[in-house]
């Protein structure tokens, strides 16, 4: 039963206008055209619908195309792979239906490629491997290294066995050729397709490099230990154990002398209490003492302001009295010299206050019994601010004696023993301290011998692991039988195209590329003899996979198999072939793009024969005439703009004519 | 008009105290030289009565005209009142006063082409004065003698000092 299947059934641009299909069918699949109708771009439309990060458009599809819609099979399963043409970083949509089905309700897996931010559904790469029923491994970026870092096996990795463009064929750059780091990631793709890497083996290089990756760190951080342990000049863990007891022993000995001292300091300190409590309660009297002295003071000062100001209205009181006594004779009217009015004591007395003498008499009196009481007030606390004064000495007295004592007392016996206290504290805290790095000494050469521990059994592990490895390995297709397998297919294909002088033929082991009349491909001058080999190895590698097992599916795209055999029609490709070797080759010889063309049509008739579902699909301007009937039915679409209507202009047929600005 | 009624002697307003402090402004700044003639008009009797009678008031304008001569008690320093500015625009009561000083002869007036009616002191007055000696003239004497230094101020120039410091309190 085929185990990987690939079959494209329908092409669909949605454009501004119109939808445009290209419809396409199992086996040979033959589109025909003139230049620039548009013929490479299905082509490219195809690889841009399996992941491409972008699309050379034809002018017309750049105006025209919207939206790009592939049907195909995948495995035993239809799908439709939907993808924006105008914006390449949106994500990918695939529905599990035919492209007619699709419609509101449908739902599709949203998917994105790796240039791309990550979809809901995953990678559209997982997602086609998975469908085609291939392993997503990881591949090593650098295969000789045993901690080689890993990447991520892609359908696009795959898919360059498949497609071969009109850039690639013929080149001498195939196959990433020209960047050595593709290029060897592509040699492991190539060992993928003919499983001497295959999962188990991939997984079993991982797990490895990832032990590998594990041993050699932990063999780091032994060495960090080992050094750090040598500089700390580290005894053995005996030693250590008994030194750590020993130190354990001393600080015990030590608390226990702390803890008689503490109690011998509390028992003298009790006969001190009395003293303390003495000292408290003389100096909160002291702090009342003067809070009242203060305030009697201020009192004085108070009333001795009052009595003043009554002094001074005696004063003013006896001025006025004295004053009327001198000027007798005021209450007669007289006239005014200033302003020639009468001035009469009624009209005195209603600007001014004239005491009579008995009103005066009894203010005097009354102001003077007032200073009598407040000096006799003054006389009571001016005593009792002697009285305060003579208590706060002697209170100054009795707290300077009490401190005396308590003092004398602290020096003579606490002293003593605080310092001898002070002297095991600091003992103590130093021994506390030997003992937690002697602890972590230990702690870090216990690590030390597990880190041993673990290094050894990841050396037994990786022992294993290369062993299994090793079997595995022997047991998976050989290299060298996949090669001369393939070297069958390429010798068998080119006795069969007769290109001159076919010695020195095989697939090299170091680039797995084909080695004709023992030069490597890429060292090939002829243009002409390029093409057929680069085709040749493509077709080696699909007849391989119909008769073989491999990790591939049957399936081939092949854009302009004419070039450099005399039907290049691009100028760009003319500078990378040599005229003369291309002639002295015999290129131009019509038989061998014949043969080519007979070699495809044989190819699937083996998959027929061998009931495998294939699909080759060739771009090319047109076909050979001596074969032209038999090819004519596997033809699916010509582009002929100069045929009056009878095939299609283009792949975009209803564009209007673009009008180019003149060429200077 | 004033009350009359009080139980008790308002020395504030007291004919004999104003009457004491104009005979003691007379005595003391009636003439800015011993041999000049008189100049003290109602006018510029009523702006020094008005500042002897307020110690703080008359310290703060000394001090404005660079004097620092004038010390004032603790009590005399609360002496800046509501009523300051109305009594500061009546000299009503300073003219009832000469009058009944002139009458007793203890003050006479002259007529001055420049300043108007001018007032001084009679050897009356002045004999009276020495009679009596108290506490209260003292202080009011010192304060004249320290108005010396104001003679030579004009009358706008004291008004406005006055009434900048009653702005500013």
């Amino acid at each position: 039963m085929q185990k990987h299947i690939l079959i494209l059934k329908k092409l669909r641009i949605i454009g501004t206008r119109k939808n445009y299909d290209v419809i396409f069918r199992l086996g040979l699949n033959i589109i025909l055209g003139d230049s620039d109708t548009g013929k490479s771009s299905i082509l490219e439309l195809i690889n841009y619908c399996f992941g491409a990060s972008a699309i050379n458009f034809c002018d017309e599809l750049e105006m025209t195309g919207r939206q790009c819609l592939l049907e195909l099979k995948l495995g035993n399963d239809l799908f439709t792979i939907q993808r924006d043409l105008l914006n390449t970083k949106t994500w990918l949509f695939v529905y599990c239906c035919d492209i007619d089905s699709i419609n509101s309700d449908s739902s599709p897996y949203v998917l994105s490629t790796f240039s791309q931010k990550m979809a809901p559904d995953g990678l559209f790469s997982d997602f086609i491997l998975s469908k085609l029923n291939l392993p997503a491994i990881n591949i090593k970026q650098a295969p000789t290294k045993d901690n080689s870092p890993m990447s991520r096996l892609s359908f696009r990795d795959i898919f360059k066995y498949l497609y071969l463009d009109q850039d690639d064929i013929g080149s001498k750059g195939i196959l990433d050729q020209k960047n050595p780091v593709v290029a060897i990631k592509n040699k492991q793709v190539f060992k993928y397709i003919f499983s001497f890497l295959d999962e188990e083996i991939s997984g079993l290089q991982e797990s490895i490099a990832e032990t590998t990756t594990n041993r050699n760190d932990l063999s780091q951080r032994l060495r960090i230990i080992a050094e750090f342990l040598a500089e700390a000049k580290f005894e053995n863990t005996k030693e250590i154990t008994d030194h750590i007891s020993l130190l354990q022993d001393k600080l015990d000995v030590s608390q226990t002398a702390i803890n008689e001292i503490s109690k011998k300091m509390q028992s003298d300190t009790e006969s001190v209490s009395d003293a303390r409590k003495t000292l408290f309660i003389l100096r909160s009297s002291e702090t009342a003492t003067r809070t009242a002295l203060f305030e009697t003071q201020k009192n004085i000062e108070r009333y001795v302001r009052l009595k003043n100001d009554y002094l001074q209205d005696l004063d003013k009181l006896n001025t006025s009295s004295k004053l009327a006594q001198a000027i007798p004779d005021l209450t007669a009217p007289k006239k005014c010299p200033i302003c020639n009015n009468i001035l009469s004591k009624p009209i005195m007395e209603s600007y001014f206050h004239t005491h009579d003498v008995e009103i005066i008499s009894t203010e005097t009196k009354s102001l003077k019994q007032k200073v009598r009481e407040i000096s006799s007030i003054l006389d009571s606390e001016r005593l009792k601010q002697q009285d305060l004064e003579l208590q706060l000495e002697d209170t100054k007295k009795s707290i300077q004696e009490v401190s005396i004592f308590f003092d004398d007392h602290t020096k003579d016996m606490i002293s003593p023993y605080i310092e001898e206290r002070d002297a095991l504290i600091s003992l103590s805290t130093k021994t506390r301290e030997e003992i937690k790095y002697k602890k972590e000494l230990l702690k870090i050469s216990n690590q030390k011998t597990m880190i041993i521990d673990q290094i050894e059994s990841y050396s037994i592990l990786l022992e294993s692991l290369q062993k299994k490895l090793e079997e595995l390995i022997a047991n998976a297709p050989s290299e060298k039988e996949v090669l001369d397998n393939l070297t069958y297919y390429l010798r068998k294909y080119l006795d069969f195209i007769s290109i001159s002088n076919r010695t020195g033929i095989y697939i090299s082991s170091k680039t797995y590329l084909p080695v004709i009349r023992s030069r490597d491909y890429f060292k090939l001058t002829s243009g002409g003899l390029r093409t057929i080999v680069s085709v040749g190895y493509f077709l080696s590698i699909l007849n391989y996979s119909l008769e073989k097992e491999t990790s591939i599916p049957p399936f081939l795209m092949l854009d302009s198999i004419g070039k450099y055999l005399g039907k290049t029609t691009k100028l760009k490709y003319m500078n990378e072939t040599d005229a003369n070797e291309d002639q002295n080759e015999k290129i131009s010889d019509p038989k061998k793009y014949e043969n080519m063309y007979r070699y495809l049509l044989g190819l699937i008739e083996v998959a027929t024969s061998n009931k495998q579902e294939s699909q080759i699909i060739i771009v090319d301007n047109d076909l050979p005439l001596a074969i032209e009937s038999e090819l004519l039915p596997h033809v699916i679409i010509e582009f002929r703009p100069e045929s009056d209507g009878i095939y299609p202009v283009g792949l975009i047929d209803d564009a209007p004519p673009i009008e180019y600005p003149e060429q200077i | 008009m004033l009350d009359h009624n009080l139980p008790f002697a308002n020395l504030n307003n007291d004919f004999y105290a104003y009457s004491l402090r104009v005979l003691i402004l007379l005595k003391h700044l009636d003439r800015r030289k011993k041999s000049s003639k008189p100049t003290l008009n109602l006018r510029r009797l009523f702006l020094y009565d008005y500042l002897i009678n307020r110690p703080f008031l008359l310290k703060t304008i000394l001090h404005r005209v660079g004097s620092e001569n004038l010390i004032i008690l603790e009590y005399e320093k609360t002496d800046i009142r509501r009523q300051n500015l109305q009594s500061f625009m009546d000299n009503h009561r300073l003219e009832i006063v000469l009058n009944a000083l002139i009458s007793a002869e203890m003050v006479v007036s002259d007529f001055s082409n420049d300043l108007g009616l001018v007032f001084f002191h009679t050897a009356r007055g002045n004999a009276i004065l020495q009679t009596i000696r108290t506490n209260f003239i003292e202080r009011l004497e010192e304060r004249a003698i320290a108005m010396h230094r104001l003679q030579s101020k004009s009358d706008f120039l004291l008004a406005t000092e006055i009434n900048k410091i009653h702005k500013d309190f």
